[in-house]
């Protein structure tokens, strides 16, 4: 029987064929006495494909987001990198991150929210929000989350124009 | 006349030291709560002290409160307690003493159930006169928790009345001079004495209640309601609060005493201490009662509280009306029982 | 205590007794039961995560470290995991086994304040200064580590920068050994006493099913009968070599989870022996070797300059799942970094608690999940030019001056 991690592969491959872009299972080892490898799963996706993947995803076992979603800035694009983790709770090395890239196209800054599929990630889609100026479809909650209501509306700090805008503010 | 101008001497020189007294027995709950919660805690004089403070410092009024109230509340607080202190403590001064006087009788227990009833009303005044949502919950609880303590507190002083009336003959049963001079304990069988100790119980319950000390301090909860009642009040009106707060529970823990524990020295060891002719018992019975006070304001204010949590409205509130209510009519039973099975 | 059908609005916060931090609610209130809860957050924003794109890798580690005064371990450590896993560097074994020994004792002591806060948020104030007595302890043996009650400075990527010293083995095991003697009496007095029960069943209830959704961590998550720990899903350190390591639940003192801030409870006194049994442990079988892979900083740096990357760390703190997730882009410093503290993931639970909740039940629901208020809050922005946000240090400092002109004056009138 094949590991739990390469199932998932086979399973995300025969899904979703071409349409995902990039998949990579990454493998660390860990511990002293008892060494393991500590595996997580790097999937990419067009936005287009994101909210079908995470569906995908929670037919094996609801998925827990670890982490708000980080970015990395292209000339055409935004990624927005989801680290999911499936089958927390299970025991020894089960547990398996699954971190999802969804690309945005820059012109069109939009994505489909997934608080339908994971409840808990209201908040970090709120974050990316007001962070990234990344619009979320049909999300619950449309209110900013932490910065401040006098913050002008153009302004997304976590975006890589406002890099070292902090610079010497204080000084 | 001259009686009368007595007595209010007497009463203003009792309301100073009253006032005196129950700061200082604050400290000494101070500093015995921070020797179980292995603190060093605040010199004893830490309540005057804070007096002083709160005096110099500015009063605030909030804008949006009822401001005749919000100012009257406190004064009116204070001045009902030091009149409770006065009905509760003179008449017994004056059984041990050995005199009489004109106002013997006017100590009454009924008298002293509603004038414990002003301090609360009046601070649920002052709260909800405050304009501020926590002053207003805190008022919503205090107004629960006054008329769920009413309940066991009546049973009991009806008990201990009942008690005075088969003792006393029938004269003055609700005078506390009555009820001083006959231990309630005197001429009770076994189960007279079970009887008493369960109102004990419940009196120890109450007298945490009527003081505003945890477990029952849900009015003033500071995490949940930040102070409630008394959110708003600041400088001199807090001060009066605070005074109001020192005078009742010194008024309540003397009453406990006079109710189940009013024996004097002579009556404990039936001499009299005479020192080159003149007569210091009465002198060592206030030194007793002063004692007496202070083990009792330890047992049912300090050990309490620093032994619990905070319980919720609803829960303090189940607990009076119908355990402690229980528990008093079950011990008031049992006394009335007493010399029937007894004589039998 | 009205029977009244309409409800009105009370809010808490951001400034109030209960919360040590600022957090807002505002809940809808039906006499004393609330009916409907919103939370505002961002009262405590430093822009940490905006901060850290402008400083070197090392310097990071201690930014991080200030992102939280109780977790000062965990969020380093899930960084420098992330960025060793992006880089792929080995850490030495003794290093994991520091790294380990540190990050339990700050679980101790963590879990002890927590037992306090909660004690005095019903009003048990016996209970937390007892608590907090005990604590002294081990805030000792940790100044004793690493020079430091908090803020260790412990951590570097790649290893630890402080080894344990022989001597200090014996030291370590009497606070052990003090804490083992301790356990039943702190367990009788937090589980045991009547009003800590009156005060902690049955509230807060967050059932299996909610806390799956809403991606509950730590004892809050455990609490409700779902065993997540990073320690044991998905070990790092030490954690790996211990085989008996097994997520704390009520059902290990008989009890079935229920999920309400009484389990919470339980969870967090049986974390507290697993944590001295977890420092027992690592320092019997303590490996000898070499602390850091590189110790030079400059080296190090220029090291992970060549490292283009992304790497997820993830760490058990004492209060849940925190996360890193670090984007090295060829820099001296992290391109990016997100971090994700346990209070993150928790305060979404905090809705359904207090659902049905009385107002008295406020503060120790609020408490249960242990709030950082300030690790969920890291983010915001100042700028020269942008509205009403900006203001230098010159600025900042006349305008206090100003201000405390302003209440000399108008205390001086009264």
């Amino acid at each position: 029987m094949l590991p739990l991690h390469d199932i998932l592969v086979e399973q995300f491959k025969s899904e979703f064929g071409e349409d995902l872009l990039h998949c990579e299972i990454r493998n660390r080892p860990e511990g002293v006495k008892r060494p393991r490898d500590q595996r997580s799963l790097w999937l990419t996706f067009h936005r287009r494909h994101f909210h079908m993947a995470v569906t995908f995803l929670s037919r094996f076992g609801a998925p827990h987001i670890s982490c708000p979603m980080a970015s990395r800035e292209y000339e055409d694009r935004i990624d927005l990198i989801y680290p999911f983790t499936i089958y927390g709770g299970t025991g020894n090395y089960m547990e398996l991150p699954v971190i999802i890239t969804a690309q945005v196209p820059r012109d069109d800054l939009r994505i489909r929210t997934v608080t339908d599929i994971v409840p808990g990630i209201l908040f970090m889609e709120r974050e990316t929000r007001e962070m990234l100026g990344i619009d979320i479809e049909d999300i619950p909650d449309e209110r900013r989350l932490f910065t401040p209501g006098n913050l002008p509306p153009e302004m997304k700090p976590m975006l890589e124009t406002y890099r070292g805008a902090g610079r010497g503010g204080g000084r | 006349m001259r009686e009368l101008l007595i007595v209010i001497a007497f009463s203003l020189g009792l309301l100073v030291l009253g006032i005196f007294l129950g700061l200082f027995i604050r400290g000494i709950d101070r500093k015995f709560a921070a020797y179980f919660q292995s603190r060093v805690g605040p010199p004893l004089l830490q309540p005057f002290y804070d007096l002083e403070k709160l005096m110099i410092k500015q009063t605030i009024i909030p804008e949006n409160s009822v401001s005749w109230i919000f100012r009257g509340a406190p004064v009116l607080a204070l001045a009902s307690t030091s009149v409770l202190l006065i009905y509760v403590v003179l008449p017994y001064l004056y059984y041990l003493h050995g005199s009489s006087g004109p106002f013997l009788t006017a100590g009454d227990l009924i008298v002293i159930l509603y004038l414990l009833m002003i301090p609360a009303i009046s601070l649920i005044a002052g709260g909800f006169a405050s304009g501020s949502p926590y002053a207003t919950v805190g008022a919503q609880r205090e107004v629960v928790i006054l008329m769920s303590v009413e309940v066991p507190l009546a049973i009991v002083v009806i008990a201990v009345a009942w008690k005075m009336s088969q003792a006393a003959g029938g004269a003055h049963p609700f005078s506390l001079l009555t009820v001083a001079s006959n231990p309630i304990w005197t001429g009770m069988g076994p189960m007279g004495i079970l009887g008493g100790g369960l109102l004990v119980l419940t009196l120890m319950a109450v007298v945490p209640a009527e003081t505003g000390k945890v477990p029952f301090d849900q009015a003033e909860a500071e995490t949940e309601i930040a102070e409630g009642l008394l959110a708003e009040y600041s400088g001199k009106y807090l001060a009066l609060y605070g005074l109001a707060d020192a005078v009742k529970s010194l008024a309540f823990t003397a009453l406990f005493v006079v109710l189940f524990f009013p024996h004097g020295f002579t009556d404990l060891t039936g001499f009299r201490i005479v020192i080159a002719g003149g007569d210091y018992t009465f002198a060592l019975d206030i030194l007793l009662f002063i004692v007496k006070v202070i083990i009792v304001y330890t047992v049912a204010i300090t050990a309490v509280r620093v032994a619990m949590a905070r319980l919720k409205i609803s829960q303090a509130a189940k607990l009076f009306l119908i355990t402690l209510s229980m528990l008093s009519i079950a011990g008031y039973l049992l006394i009335y029982l007493d010399p029937r099975i007894s004589g039998l | 205590m009205s029977k009244s059908t309409s409800t009105f609005p009370l809010s808490i916060g951001p400034t109030h007794p209960a919360f040590k931090e600022p957090v807002k609610f505002s809940f809808e209130v039906d006499g004393e039961k609330i009916v409907r809860t919103d939370m505002d957050f961002g009262y405590t924003h430093r822009g940490i995560e905006h901060v850290a794109r402008e400083r070197n890798f090392i310097q990071v580690i201690y930014l991080l470290e200030r992102i939280c005064g109780i977790c000062s371990v965990s969020h380093p450590m899930a960084y420098c995991l992330a960025v060793e896993n992006a880089a792929g560097i080995e850490v030495p074994p003794r290093a994991k086994y520091v790294r380990t020994i540190i990050g339990e004792l700050e679980r101790l002591h963590s879990h002890l304040l927590w037992t306090g806060v909660a004690a005095h948020e019903i009003g048990f104030d016996t209970l937390f200064l007892h608590t907090w007595d005990i604590r002294e302890k081990v805030m000792d043996c940790l100044e004793l580590l690493t020079g430091n009650r908090v803020n260790y400075a412990m951590l570097t990527i790649g290893g630890v920068r402080r080894d344990i010293a022989p001597e200090h083995y014996g030291i370590l095991e009497e606070t052990l050994d003090y804490y083992r003697e301790l356990y039943n009496r702190t367990r009788e007095i937090l589980l045991e006493d009547l009003t800590v029960q009156m005060r902690c069943r049955d509230i807060g209830v967050l059932t299996y099913e909610d806390a799956v959704a809403l991606c509950a961590v730590g004892p809050t998550a455990r609490a409700s009968g779902l065993p997540k720990d990073v320690r044991i899903d998905y070990p790092c350190n030490a954690y790996p070599d211990i085989e008996w390591l097994r997520p704390a639940s009520p059902r290990d003192i008989g009890k079935e989870p229920r999920g309400d801030v009484f389990d919470r409870m339980i969870v967090r006194v049986l974390e507290m022996k697993q944590s001295v049994e977890i420092v027992g442990f690592c320092l019997d079988n303590m490996p000898d070797g070499e602390i850091v892979v590189e110790s030079k900083a400059i080296k190090l740096i220029n090291q992970l300059k060549k490292v283009k990357g992304d790497g997820l760390g993830r760490y058990e703190a004492p209060r849940g799942e925190v996360a890193h997730f670090d984007i090295l882009d060829e820099r001296e410093g992290p391109a990016q970094i997100k971090v994700k503290a346990p209070t993150y993931s928790n305060a979404a639970a905090w809705a359904v608690m207090f659902n049905g909740a009385e107002i008295a039940d406020i503060p120790i629901i609020a408490a249960s999940i242990d709030p950082c208020i300030a690790c969920a809050d890291r983010m915001t922005v100042i700028k020269n030019g942008c509205g009403g946000l900006s203001f230098t240090a010159e600025e900042l400092h006349r305008l206090s001056v100003e201000k405390q002109k302003r209440i000399k004056a108008t205390c001086g009138n009264s």
